[in-house]
């Protein structure tokens, strides 16, 4: 990097907001997606609001391409450095500013972590209800750009269900809020687009985020099936009663064995599948509720229906459910996840077309996912050391991808297209489609300096990865 | 003859040049003005040719449904032709069981609600008139009700989106699964944006099931600041009202008639879902509200539906010589509602209003005969800069046409203002879709 551009940015951040050592700079090769890797050329870590306006106005005088970075925890790729040279973090811009309870909201910096909303709230009976498995590590920013789910989402909604306004430094680090701490604002929803961009319209540095009462009580089940098929039943049996569960989450065999060795919860290892049900709100809904559904999990031959006894045991059982992806790690040196969507009542065929992907590209798949919302997340098992099999897995999740196209579903419910998924972009949208959202895209970053080479493939470039790109080797 | 349809009523189409004479369409006129022709496309592809003729031809277009809220907005800067989306009424998709619905987007609200209603289910949204507002309508205006406090708002429930472009191109965002963050969220940039990016042709919506049983309580307060406080003691318990509505007026006849007066501040309190839940609230709510709950009275069936459908239309029933929307702070609210009671009663202006408790979302509506056009102003300028001095917003709903330029009446956008602009010109290049009816002369 040209010494001049480091020298300035020096000046703007400070010696202590410059990452510049190649062995730490090593780090931020990649986040959750791990199939590819590029090294920023310099990362930095802007305290404030001003500094990231300053440094990225700089940036766009000087024409050079910046990639905005919360904690590292996406799985799209949507923060790998492709011909961007610098990285801009938020991790310093890590302080809640505001809380209002009466009117049920916080401002907080958008390198706070998920969790840290809630737990600030949390003894006053509020919460932000957005908990993306990550939510001990991922940042608000990084769930602003990726519009992030989690297993709650399919009762209280995702990301931008729960964002009022944000202050973003715009690609020409003009700062600007969109939205605001009130519902209504008047003009285009320009809050609403920006969330879920991956990073392409600005660098979000805050935002006013939406709390929610804590429900009175919850209930948690846990269901026991000697098959998936008896599990996907269920699920659609809940959905079709008109009962909204807080969170309908599955698992196969595979992926609980993988719990179980790690956490010892006590899951039944020799289980075809188990159902995580819960559900919330006032306490006098819930024994109607659990009553109906006992009886749908009993009429789909389930083995066994557990409830969780108290407080601790269900935070057990979610702490193992949301560490189920470090499980794996007992079971693979690597792994990619995929994140399709299909239809809820399309569950059990997606299911039967991943065993298919598994035993054609014999790779080893494990499913743990947001049944009720129909959001799948097959983990594909590797070795990158093994250059075939990695190959192997490229090929398998564009499989899966396609087939919940197929289904009428969606390439991604809550990870993001980011540069993994850009090439099949063309699946489901027209080349019409994806010229408005180019244009869009134009209105916020003229320039495309502020993270290139995301969501929307270039005409005519390569777009059709067959091997990973950028491979760095450990 | 052409493909596209025309209704064969003789109000609804009348083209300038056969009408030597005559006046044009009575139908939607807009601030006094008529559209030249009105067509009633029957397909996409009839909306994708209009478009392209409009743009080639630089005619001004401005999309309508059954025009139940034209009043709303800027006066057109030019206005040739009304495209009436009514016709685009089919049901494309349903699946029950999945809980998703596609429909046309001129499909009324009501005629929706009723065909989810057949299954148990609704989307939850309760907009001022459903039977004349269309989904294309509802969404484009971003048209809510009481129940967003526990339900949430349009863009809340819209997941897929398909729209005519200005250049006639048909596009679509979103899909038809509840979950799905693949490319920009296309269908919140339609989601209020006023019909000035685009024709919106289809829409894709989550649905719920319908609440199984409903109450509506009535309390009474013996001043605004008293039932806002007790507003709040509500939204700050764990308590999960369906609807919480506070107004200054009796949207119940019969309270004004037969139960005392008419004049004073109750908060409307509505819960649904199953008897259990209802059961247990209903005597949670005197719990919380402690002494306030002395008054409190339950509606009978018909009353509370009577009183849900005038809480849902009242932003665009009855004479009003003005209308706001202000958006402010819960918290604010009682304050708010109090200085505007006396600002307004000093004009000679009574003031009706009705508040989203929860949501600090608050509809005004001022009454008397011939108050003088400055005193209205003053009244906007009044609420605009009391709004806007608490970080909210005001838009002036309806006003006499003259008066909406200098009234401004969609407020000042801020610094985001800019993008606004450079977003319609990139999507609108040519100006043709609903010139100068949104925010900033948009």
């Amino acid at each position: 990097m040209d010494q001049q551009v480091l020298d300035r940015l020096y000046d703007l951040v400070g010696p202590d907001g410059v990452v510049a050592h190649k062995s730490a700079r090593s780090v931020y090769d990649c986040d959750g997606y791990t199939l590819e890797k590029a090294v920023p050329e310099i990362v930095v870590l802007p305290h404030s609001t001003e500094e990231v306006a300053a440094v990225v106005k700089f940036l766009n005088k000087e024409k050079i391409a910046f990639v905005p970075r919360g904690a590292g925890t996406g799985l799209s790729g949507g923060c790998l450095p492709v011909e961007a040279p610098v990285m801009i973090g938020t991790s310093r811009l890590n302080k809640i500013v505001h809380i209002d309870l009466l009117n049920r909201y916080v401002v907080a910096q958008s390198g706070v972590v998920n969790l840290w909303v809630s737990n600030a709230v949390k003894d006053q009976g509020f919460q932000y209800a957005p908990d993306p498995s990550s939510q001990q590590a991922c940042t608000i920013g990084g769930n602003i750009a990726e519009n992030s789910g989690g297993p709650h989402t399919l009762k209280y909604g995702v990301t931008t269900n729960h964002v009022l306004g944000l202050e973003v430094v715009l690609p020409d680090g003009e700062i600007v809020t969109l939205g605001g701490t009130v519902e209504d604002v008047p003009g285009y929803d320009l809050r609403g687009i920006t969330i879920g961009a991956e990073g392409t319209f600005g660098i979000v540095t805050q935002a006013a985020l939406k709390l929610t009462r804590q429900p009175q009580a919850y209930r948690t089940f846990l269901a026991v099936f000697e098959s998936v098929h008896h599990a996907t039943q269920t699920v659609s049996g809940i959905i079709a009663s008109g009962i909204v569960p807080a969170a309908l989450e599955m698992m196969d065999t595979l992926i609980i064995q993988a719990i179980e060795e790690a956490f010892h919860f006590g899951f039944p290892t020799d289980a075809g599948a188990v159902l995580i049900i819960e559900i919330d709100g006032l306490a006098a809904s819930l024994n109607p509720q659990t009553e109906r559904i006992q009886s749908i999990c009993k009429h789909n031959n389930a083995r066994e229906v557990r409830i969780a006894r108290d407080d601790a045991e269900r935070m057990a059982l979610w702490k193992s459910r949301k560490r189920a992806f470090g499980a794996i790690g007992r079971l693979s040196p690597n792994y990619c996840t995929q994140d399709g969507v299909v239809p809820r009542t399309k569950v059990p065929d997606i299911l039967q077309r991943i065993t298919e992907v598994s035993e054609k590209y014999q790779l080893r798949i494990a499913n743990v996912f947001h049944a009720g919302d129909g959001n799948i997340h097959p983990i594909l098992m590797y070795d990158e050391r093994n250059a075939d099999e990695t190959r192997r897995v490229v090929q398998a999740g564009k499989e899966i991808l396609n087939a919940c196209v197929d289904l009428g579903g969606s390439l991604t419910g809550e990870h993001g297209i980011g540069v993994e998924k850009m090439g099949q972009m063309p699946l489901i949208f027209s080349p019409e489609d994806l010229m408005v959202m180019t244009q869009l895209r134009s209105v916020f970053n003229p320039d495309n300096l502020c993270n290139p080479n995301k969501i929307i493939p270039t005409p005519g470039g390569c777009i059709d990865v067959t091997t990973p790109r950028r491979q760095v080797p450990l | 003859m052409s493909r596209i349809s025309f209704q064969p009523s003789e109000d609804t189409f009348t083209p300038l040049t056969q009408a030597a004479g005559r006046p044009p369409s009575t139908q939607f006129i807009i601030d006094g003005k008529a559209p030249e022709t009105v067509v009633y496309p029957t397909s996409i592809a009839e909306v994708s040719r209009l478009l392209k003729e409009a743009n080639e031809h630089g005619r001004a277009l401005s999309p309508v449904g059954h025009g139940a809220f034209l009043h709303v907005g800027g006066v057109p800067k030019r206005y040739e032709q009304a495209l009436c989306t009514t016709a685009l009424h089919t049901v494309v998709d349903y699946q029950p069981t999945d809980m998703t619905i596609t429909v046309g987007a001129g499909l009324s609200l009501a005629r929706l609600q009723a065909i989810l209603g057949e299954n148990g289910q609704w989307l939850p949204l309760d907009p001022p008139c459903p039977e004349r507002a269309t989904v294309g309508g509802v969404i484009a205006a971003n048209l809510n009700g009481p129940t967003r406090l526990s339900q949430g708002t349009v863009r809340d429930f819209l997941i897929g989106i398909k729209v005519v472009c200005a250049d006639g191109t048909l596009i679509k965002g979103g899909g038809q699964v509840v979950k799905n963050v693949a490319g920009y969220d296309l269908p919140k940039l339609y989601c209020g944006a006023f019909g000035t990016l685009g024709v919106i042709v289809e829409a894709t919506f989550m649905i719920r099931p319908r609440p199984e049983a409903h109450a509506t309580l009535a309390v009474p307060f013996s001043s605004v600041e008293k039932a806002g406080e007790a507003a709040l003691k509500l939204t700050g318990s764990d308590m999960q009202p369906f609807f919480l509505e506070l107004a200054n007026f009796s949207p119940l006849p019969s309270f004004g008639d037969q139960r005392g007066d008419e004049r004073g501040y109750r908060l409307f309190v509505g819960f649904a879902g199953m008897q259990e839940e209802i059961d247990d609230q209903r005597s949670r709510l005197r719990d919380v509200l402690g002494a306030d709950a002395s008054g409190i009275e339950e509606l009978s069936v018909d009353e509370a539906q009577t009183l849900s459908q005038s809480l849902r239309d009242f932003p665009v029933s009855g004479p009003a010589t003005l209308r706001c929307k202000v958006s402010i702070q819960p918290t604010q609210l009682a304050t708010f509602c109090a200085d505007l009671a006396a600002e307004a009663q000093r004009r000679h202006a009574p003031a009706r209003f009705l508040a989203r408790a929860g949501n600090g979302v608050l509809y005004t509506a001022f009454e008397g005969e011939a108050v003088p056009d400055d005193q209205i102003l003053s009244l906007v300028d009044w609420i605009r800069v009391h709004a806007t001095g608490n970080n909210g917003f005001a838009v002036v709903e309806e006003i006499p046409s003259a008066l909406k330029e200098r009234a401004n009446v969609w407020g000042t956008v801020g610094k985001a203002f800019p993008l606004m602009q450079r977003l319609k010109e990139t999507l609108d290049p040519n100006g043709i879709l609903n010139p100068g009816r949104f925010v900033g002369g948009i």
